[in-house]
């Protein structure tokens, strides 16, 4: 059984976008928090697209499922 | 009195990690959706050329990497790889979701699931929301779905 999953982390976490619950249990503002939690849950550096097509092309559709969700949160406000 | 941008405001409200956006994903992005194929089959493409979920947490069978940190360009998300072998249900690493997490379920054997939110996921996606944290786990097949000792923690 062999599986890989693709995360994405931090949705909320841009200005105007806080989470006052995390907010007030950690005591952290939102870049540190994103931080913190890219830190402890990462390995390594961020992947180095350049000379990368593979890579480079991974990164524009996660892009591309991001804004398709995002646009539909943005046009709520 | 019916208010159609109220209505979108209810609907777009969900887009945001948890058990809607796991259950919209799942409707709307899940097989044969042309995003979701193309994120599963770079990715597999990704480890076999070596540079995806490339470095050991725990041998060869738990592996992750960062292809992306959070930034503009990814709408403030970050972006990891994990990839994880075996032959029974194996827990991840324990971590948190701040501002929770959408997993795409990228499957190389087709017995391969996660636990979701909505309980055990095979093709398709996953969403814990914003404060839960838990073990990633991975289940193989249907014997283990209802296994008491598996223990996800969601707030």
């Amino acid at each position: 059984m062999i599986l890989i999953h693709v995360s994405g982390d931090g949705a909320l976490a841009r200005p105007g976008r806080h989470h006052p619950r995390l907010r007030n249990r950690k005591g952290l503002d939102m870049a540190t928090a994103t931080e913190t939690q890219t830190q402890s849950y990462s390995a390594g550096a961020e992947v180095d697209a350049t000379n990368n097509p593979t890579a480079q092309k991974l990164l524009k559709r996660c892009q591309d499922f991001f804004a398709e969700v995002e646009n539909l949160y943005v046009s709520a406000s | 009195m019916y208010q159609p941008a109220d209505a979108k405001c209810l609907l777009n409200a969900s887009r945001t990690p948890g058990k809607d956006l796991e259950k919209y994903l799942n409707a709307h992005y899940g097989s044969g959706n042309p995003i979701y194929e193309d994120l599963c089959s770079l990715t597999r493409k990704g480890v076999e050329e070596g540079w995806a979920a490339n470095i050991d947490i725990d041998g060869r069978h738990y592996r992750r990497s960062k292809i992306a940190l959070p930034k503009e360009e990814t709408r403030y998300f970050s972006i990891t790889t994990v990839y994880m072998e075996s032959e029974g249900v194996f827990s991840g690493q324990y971590h948190s979701h701040p501002y929770g997490e959408i997993n795409c379920i990228v499957q190389i054997d087709k017995t391969a699931e996660l636990k979701g939110m909505q309980g055990w996921q095979g093709v398709g996606w996953t969403s814990p929301g914003a404060g839960t944290h838990q073990w990633v786990i991975l289940c193989k097949d249907h014997v283990h779905r209802d296994a008491d000792d598996i223990t996800v923690i969601h707030r």
